[in-house]
Order: C-alpha cells, then structure tokens, then sequence
C-alpha cells in the first residue's frame, strides 16, 4: 500500500445553538486517504461532508479529533495551518460563481497563489499562468476576462486552475459539478481524472452524484448525520452493499439503462427524511428509516466494523 | 386516450433584448393526451420553463414577442383568452410545481392560509363552509403522505424541510382538481432519497386522479423513470419526440445520443467526453440546425437549412438530415421583427 496522505481521527465537529445544545455535524469519524487515491464522501445534505472538508482545510477548529496530514500532525496549532499545509492541500469549491472574485480577472485570481506560495519569480508568472490555463485547457485569451464574462463550466475550470497555481499534492472536491449540465460535467470530471493520472493527485471527492462516483472514485465513504456508516472500495460498494442507508441510496438513483437496474437493491424502499443534528435519535441514527430495525438498533450504537479487508460498516444487522 | 389535453402547434417565443430579438424557442410541437405523462427534457438555457410559463401566461408579456403559433388547451386558444379566461385556465386548467419549494411558498402567511386561500379563489367550491375547506386542505396533505396535517396547516414555510416544503407545493396544486400539471424540475433542490419518494407520490397521484403532467427535467433518468413520452430539446427546437421506451432502446438524434452517452454509469465504465461547446446564441442562431456547431456528424447540408421533422418509426420524430433528404429541408425562417 502506498503512503497513507490524510488520516483523520475521530473527528468531532460541534456547532453551538443556544445553551448546552450543539449540532452535531461531524461527530466521531475516521478515514485514511494513500497517495493516489480518489475517496469519495457521499451523503444526503446535512449529513456533514461539507464540515468535514472544511474542517480538514482548517476553516473551522475541530471539537475533538485530530488530523493528520503527510506524516504530520496539524491539528495541534491553534493558529490555524502551516504554509506548507496550505500549499500542499487545495479545495475546489461548489458554486464557482461565488468561490471566485467578480472584480478580478482571471489573471489575478491565478496570480495570488503564485506569489503567496513563491511557486515561479515574479517576473515567471504571465508563463506560469499561460500554462496552468493550459493544463485545464483553457485558451489564453481567459486570462484577461472576468469571471462575470464566461459561463459556469469555464468559470469551475478557473477554481480548478487557482487550486493547481500552488502545485498540491491533495485537493478536495466539493462537488464540483453538481451545479453544471451533464455535457460539461463529462467535460469537467474527464480533466480532472486526466490530472489525476497525470500529476499524480489525490482527491477527497464530495458528491451526491453516485453515477459520478461510481466512475471516478477508489473507495466510497458514506456519511449520515455526521457519522460515516460505510467505506469500501468502490466496486465492492456497488455491488455488494451492506448496511441498509447504503442500499436505501442505490435504490433511489434514477438511471438510464436495464443494466443499471440490475444493480440496485430491490427490497428497500425510501421513507422518512433525515433527522435533526440537534436531537439525534437515540441508537443508531438511521433507525427511524431502517426497515430493518431491531430493538437493539433503538438501544444501542453499533460500532464500525470490518468486515472484509478495506470494507468498513457500522450496523448491528452486518456481522461479517 | 384519444383526446387532448394541450397542443402547442408551431410556437416560437422570442425574448425582446437590447442586442435584438433573442430566439429562444423556435417552431415547436408538441401534445399531451388526457391521462399521459410527458417529460421535456434539455440542457439548461434550451427554453424548457420559456414554453411552460408561456402555456400558463405567467411570463412577462412585455418583454416577449409570440410571432407564430397556438397554444391549444382543451380546445380553447391560450393566447388569444381574455382576462378573464386566463384566470379560468389558471384556476381550474393547469398548475404549476416550481422547481425550488423555498421561494414557491409565502414566508409570511402559515401553510393552511396559503392553501385555503387556493381552495376559496378556486371557484371550485363555492359553497363550502370555512369547516369544509379545513377539511379539503387537511385531505391534500394527507394525500402527499405527509403526518399530522393540523400542525402542518398551522406551520410557515420556513419551519418545514425543503422536502415538506414541495410536498405542500404538489398539495397545492392538487387541492383543486385541474386537468394539467405542470412540474418544473420539482426534486433539483432535494436529496435523491426525497427525490424518489415524491416522484413516486407524483405518479400515483396523477394516475390515481387522472390528471396530465409534464415533467420538465434535465434527467434522462428522471424521465425514464416517469413519464410515457419525452421530448428532447434543444436550442428551442424539440429534436427529437418518442415514447419512453423507443428513446432508450434508440436514441436517433446526435443530441439525444451524445446526452445519453454522457450520463455517468451506475455500472461503471468510465466517463465521455461530454458533448463540445455551449447552447447557441439566440440573437444570432445558427443558420441551419441549431446543434449543427457541436454535432460529429454535422455536413454541409446542416449549416444550411433547418432539417425537417421526420417520423422514423410510428410515434417516433427526429429533426435531422441524418434521416431526411436534403432537398426536404425548411429554410431558416424569422428575422423580420
């Protein structure tokens, strides 16, 4: 196995509301992402993925928990992250339409990363850009327009080109083409696999799209109310899924062909919607839309356990 | 099966811009029989929601120009109804669900004024007392399996999930019976579990009530999922119209194929290419077909003329030279303003 890249560590993330009560974005979660991996982190809103990447990306300070990132601890420093972390860590945000500067043009929004991390000399930077542009393939007349000017895809490829100035070794998505059309999203994702190929990359993926991450990802967390109930990798994920929100989840995607049909579970059905993070249910949190529900499931929360080599779930009916 | 709910026959809508006419949608067809479900499916910024806001006139009618076609619903003529016709249609004929539940619903009056409110101007019950119309208002939630429909009725929009949220906005449309739904990418906002169920709820409903919907959606899969016909769109023009199950089994159109291929996989097998290029510019289209600048298998003919609307199979359209003679060909039409 290659070298582990992220590790994170009974991450806790609490938000205070009023007195004494907290929502529980994340709450206990571990993973490990090794070098050259695509994980994806999957989930309904409100289930935490987003808090976690921002948490890692050191936007909020995390609750509990710690992270650990290249071999080094950085969840120690209260000051927030190192340099180094943030030149070798980058984040890809969801709406580029506000993720990007209006009054700037795309020359500048590239330029900053360029000088902060010291990546070119000053006088190196116009070239540096040209060919970042050309990396995410771009046409270097982009660099004088604003992101105002061009459309939604382009406008993704510009964050995608900012995150890449610092050359990082780990960049998180977070869903980085659900506000896009299906013919530019095929575009957007065939880039950024290209990348992944090419410079060696590490994504941490967030997506709702699980056709999207069935094609792009090596292993599948899946997270519901800030607790993640499965992991496996990828192919084991789609084809055998254990635990029941999993199923719930695959049984809900409409798809386009028979083939597909075939895949998805067919004794589960959708009920119910995702419970508050304020007051989770007592238990296992998904057993208010479990059908599969013991009184032990109302009781007790079950442990993560594996299973098979790589293959993680955290549910009293999966015992191996 | 046989009659009609609503027939657009040839329609071209254009929107009034300081740059010229924008032509957005441009010479379409279509038709919906009484107890069928049609989806319209196309990218975003094809003129999916222009011809929908226009069958109900709720668009802005200075900032439109209609130069051509009908807008046939149960017989009557859309766009030639007075005022006091349209309120009829929008009372008692069509409804629409719009695509984001937040902004749909009033912020500052409780769910159950909203509905009764629907219920009172409907004119469809004339005669019920404030007990009844309570009565039919708890009955629509109830129908969106929704629980406890007193607390619902006294809740505000805010204070319910966005899944609740256009549950309410389905109930509200179905509180009054109406030959025609319309749904306006009803789950974008919503999570795939949700997604389901009220698509589910949906189909039963309209099925249960006999009613028509069209489901306006950029989902093939959605659409697969359910409606009996789809029309695919494109730059205005409906390129291709067929039966669900013709349209999976034979996507004819190069668009229809190319959004197919470009669907990511539930069974793997890497991604495409995705199709090259953006929607034409509607001040300026292309001369000839429309998706003629990013189609593979463009030829000269495509730049030309418009293609014809040729019916490959029994039920089956598609608007392209790939099946049609050249010498058929329309000749771009419009321009005079």
């Amino acid at each position: 196995m290659s070298k582990e890249i992220l590790t994170v560590k009974d991450l806790k993330q609490y938000f205070p509301v009023g007195k004494d009560r907290f929502v529980r974005a994340v709450d206990g979660v571990n993973f490990t992402i090794h070098q050259g991996e695509v994980m994806g982190l999957v989930g309904e809103s409100g289930s935490g993925k987003s808090t976690i990447a921002y948490t890692v990306m050191g936007m909020y300070r995390q609750t509990d928990g710690e992270i650990i990132f290249d071999g080094q601890t950085i969840t120690k420093n209260d000051k927030g992250r190192n340099k180094q972390f943030r030149r070798d860590a980058q984040i890809v945000f969801q709406d580029p339409g506000s993720s990007l500067n209006p009054y700037q043009d795309v020359r500048q929004i590239l330029s900053l990363p360029l000088k902060v991390h010291h990546v070119v000399p000053k006088n190196e930077i116009e070239d540096k850009i040209l060919e970042i542009l050309d990396m995410v393939e771009l046409p270097p007349d982009f660099m004088y327009k604003s992101p105002n000017s061009i459309g939604g895809g382009e406008r993704q490829l510009v964050s995608i080109a900012r995150a890449l100035c610092s050359q990082p070794k780990f960049i998180i998505l977070d869903e980085p083409t659900s506000s896009l059309d299906v013919s530019i999203q095929a575009k957007i994702l065939n880039m950024l696999m290209k990348l992944h190929e090419e410079r060696g990359l590490t994504y941490m993926f967030i997506t709702h799209d699980m056709g999207v991450m069935r094609n792009v990802s090596t292993k599948i967390a899946i997270m519901y109310l800030g607790k993640i109930c499965e992991i496996a990798p990828t192919k084991t994920f789609y084809e055998e899924p254990r635990h029941p929100y999993t199923q719930m989840l695959l049984s809900a995607i409409p798809v386009i062909s028979e083939e597909e049909e075939a895949l998805k579970p067919k004794r589960i059905r959708c009920e119910g919607e995702i419970p508050s993070p304020v007051n989770l249910p007592s238990g296992c949190s998904f057993h208010t839309r479990c059908p599969f529900k013991t009184e032990l499931c109302t009781q007790k929360d079950p442990e993560m356990r594996e299973i098979e080599p790589g293959h993680f779930v955290r549910c009293h009916l999966c015992q191996g | 099966m046989a009659d009609t709910v609503l027939k657009i026959e040839d329609l071209s809508i254009w929107y009034k811009t300081y740059r010229g006419m924008s032509k957005v949608v441009d010479h379409i067809n279509m038709e919906v029989k009484r107890r069928e479900k049609v989806g319209l499916v196309g990218e975003s910024g094809c003129g999916k929601t222009t011809t929908m806001k226009t069958i109900l006139r709720v668009i802005d009618e200075d900032i439109i120009h209609i130069p051509n076609g009908k807008i046939l619903f149960n017989g009557q003529e859309v766009l030639k109804m007075n005022k006091n016709q349209l309120l009829q249609l929008r009372r008692q004929g069509a409804s629409m669900i719009s695509q984001s539940p937040m902004s749909a619903l009033n912020p500052v009056f409780t769910i159950g004024q909203q509905l009764l409110d629907i219920i009172r101007y409907s004119g469809q019950y004339p005669k019920a007392s404030k007990k009844e119309q309570l009565e039919i208002a708890k009955e629509a939630i109830t129908s969106v399996m929704l629980s406890d429909p007193d607390r619902i009725l006294n809740s505000y929009p805010h204070q319910l999930s966005g899944g609740m949220r256009q549950r309410i906005c389905i109930a509200s449309s179905l509180v009054t019976p109406r030959d025609l739904l319309i749904a306006d990418e009803p789950c974008t906002a919503l999570d795939v579990t949700i997604q389901d169920q009220i698509h589910r709820m949906l189909r039963e409903l309209v099925e249960e009530k006999g009613r028509s919907l069209i489901m306006i959606t950029h989902s093939l899969g959605v659409a697969r999922e359910l409606v009996d016909r789809i029309y695919i769109m494109y730059g205005g023009n409906i390129v291709e119209s067929c039966r669900t199950e013709d349209l999976f089994r034979a996507p004819s159109h190069p668009y229809t194929a190319g959004l197919m291929a470009c669907v990511p996989r539930l069974s793997g097998g890497g991604l495409s290419a995705g199709i090259y290029g953006y929607v034409p510019d509607y001040v300026n289209p292309p001369e000839g077909c429309r998706f003629c600048p990013r189609c593979k298998d463009a030829k000269e003919i495509c730049k030309k003329k418009r293609p014809p609307r040729v019916e490959i199979e029994p039920e089956h359209f598609v608007r392209c030279f790939k099946y049609a003679d050249a010498a058929d060909g329309e000749p771009e039409e419009g321009g005079a303003e």
